[in-house]
C-alpha cells in the first residue's frame, strides 16, 4: 500500500483518489483514514482529488515513540504534501485532526485554500475546560458512557482500562458494524501507553490564544449541538478567528455527538462543499440546506 | 464494463500488495470470503476499494458498505467474486484519466 517516507524518517500510509482540486482529510486520535472513506470520500472523488492518510501511530503509518504534538503533526502533513507535489489544498480535519488542520493553516498558510474544522478543541483552549479534567481522560469516560460502555467511578481516569473496554465493544460504524472489533488492542495500548501522545496532545506550541486572530485563511467550523465539551472551543474560535463561518448541526437522539463524520457523513459532506465553494461568496444562512441549526458569518 | 477476469486479477494484485500490513494466509480464489477467510478490517476494505477507484474510476463503494452493514452480523461476508461483480457493475464505462498517485 502507498506509504510516503517523509524526511523526518516516518512512513505515512496515504490514499490519494479521484481527480480535481485537492482536498486533504485528517482523522482524529484513535482513528484512521477509513473515517473518511466509508461515505464522505466516495461522495466527492468524482470531482476532487481526495488525500487521506493515517497519522503517525495510527492505521498503517509508523508508530513512533514521540512527535505527536499538533506542531509535529502539521509538519508531517506539510512533508507529505511536499512528497506528493501538492502545492495547495482545502484541509478538512475532525477532532484532533481539526486541531492539526488549524496548526497547518497557522504554520503554512500559503499551502491552504480553506480549512474545515469539525469539532476542533485546540490545545490552547483546553484550559477553558479545565486542564486537569482533560488530562485525566474524564471526558473520554463521558463519551464512552454515551456509547453504552459504562465506566465505574474508580476507573474514570484509567485510560488503559477504558481502551480495553472499547476493544471489547462491537464496531459501531461501517461495513463491519456490530461485529467484534478486530483492531489490535495491543497497538492502541502501545500508542496511548508507550508514546508521548497524551502529553503531546496538550502541547500548545506557538499557537496561543492571542495568535488565533492572525490566521487569515478562511475557516469553517462544524460542531454538533450536543457536543457540549467541544462547543466551548467552538464559541472561542468563532470569536477569535478573523475569517470564519460556522455551523452547529443538530444531534440526533441515537447519535454520539462529536463523531459527525461517521454519524452524519452526508451533512458533513454538505458542509465541506459549502466551505470550499461558497465561503466569502454567500451568507451561509441561505447557502447550505435547511438542516443547519445556526450559522454565523464574520468574513474578514 | 471491465471483464470479471480483469477485475479479479486487479483485486488479487491489490490484496497481495497489502499483505505486508494485512496478514493474509488464505489462498485467493473467487470464493474466498473477505471477512471469514481474510479477516478484513474496515481500513483494509477501504484501501482495497481505493485501489479499484484508481484503476477503474469513481465507484460508489459507500453503497457496498451500506449493503454490508444491513446484513445481520453473523451472516455478513463478501466473497471476492461478489466484490468483483460490484466493481464491474459500478465502474464507469470508460476508465477516466486520473491524476491519482500511489
Amino acid at each position: 500500500m502507498p506509504k510516503a517516507e517523509i524526511p523526518n524518517g516516518t512512513a505515512l500510509h496515504y490514499q490519494q483518489v479521484g481527480a480535481g482540486p485537492d482536498i486533504v482529510m485528517v482523522h482524529g486520535l484513535g482513528g484512521n483514514l477509513a473515517t473518511w472513506h466509508l461515505k464522505i470520500a466516495p461522495m466527492l472523488w468524482d470531482r476532487y482529488r481526495i488525500l487521506t492518510y493515517d497519522l503517525r501511530g495510527h492505521g498503517y503509518s509508523d508508530l513512533t515513540p514521540d512527535g505527536y504534538t499538533c506542531t509535529n503533526l502539521a509538519t508531517d502533513l506539510k512533508l507529505l504534501l511536499d512528497y506528493l507535489g501538492v502545492e495547495r489544498a482545502d484541509i478538512v480535519g475532525h477532532s484532533y485532526g481539526a486541531d492539526i488542520a488549524l496548526y497547518f493553516a497557522y504554520l503554512y498558510p500559503e499551502r491552504v485554500r480553506h480549512v474545515v474544522l469539525i469539532e476542533a478543541m485546540v490545545p490552547a483552549l483546553v484550559p477553558t475546560i479545565t486542564r486537569a479534567q482533560f488530562e485525566r481522560a474524564d471526558w473520554a469516560a463521558t463519551v464512552l458512557e454515551k456509547m453504552g460502555i459504562p465506566i465505574p467511578d474508580d476507573r474514570r481516569y484509567d485510560a488503559e482500562y477504558m481502551l480495553r473496554e472499547v476493544m471489547k465493544h462491537p464496531i459501531r460504524w461501517g461495513p463491519l458494524k456490530d461485529m467484534p472489533a478486530r483492531w489490535t488492542t495491543d497497538h492502541m495500548i502501545e500508542l496511548y501507553g508507550a508514546t508521548t501522545i497524551l502529553k503531546d496532545a496538550l502541547d500548545i506550541g506557538a499557537l496561543t490564544t492571542d495568535q488565533l486572530e492572525t490566521i487569515r485563511v478562511p475557516v469553517h467550523l462544524v460542531y454538533d449541538r450536543g457536543s457540549t465539551l467541544w462547543r466551548q472551543a467552538y464559541r472561542h474560535l468563532n470569536r477569535s478567528l478573523p475569517n470564519v463561518t460556522s455551523t452547529l448541526l443538530p444531534t440526533g437522539s441515537k447519535e454520539i455527538a462529536h463523531f459527525s463524520p461517521l454519524e452524519k457523513p452526508e451533512a458533513i459532506t454538505e458542509q465541506i462543499l459549502f466551505a470550499i465553494t461558497q465561503h466569502g461568496k454567500a451568507r451561509p444562512r441561505s447557502a447550505p440546506a435547511g438542516r443547519l441549526s445556526r450559522t454565523t458569518h464574520r468574513s474578514a | 464494463m471491465p471483464s470479471a477476469d480483469h477485475v479479479f486479477q486487479s483485486v488479487v494484485q491489490a490484496i497481495e500488495s497489502l499483505s505486508g500490513d494485512w496478514a493474509i494466509t488464505h489462498p485467493l480464489t473467487p470464493e474466498t470470503q473477505l471477512i471469514g477467510d481474510l479477516a478484513i478490517k474496515s481500513l483494509d476494505l477501504v484501501v482495497l476499494a481505493s485501489s479499484m477507484v484508481k484503476r477503474y474510476g469513481p465507484i460508489p463503494f459507500d453503497r457496498l458498505y451500506a449493503r454490508m452493514e444491513d446484513a445481520p452480523p453473523k451472516e455478513r461476508d463478501l466473497t471476492i467474486a461478489e466484490f468483483v461483480e460490484f466493481v464491474r457493475r459500478n465502474a464507469p464505462r470508460r476508465t477516466p484519466a486520473t491524476n491519482a498517485q500511489g
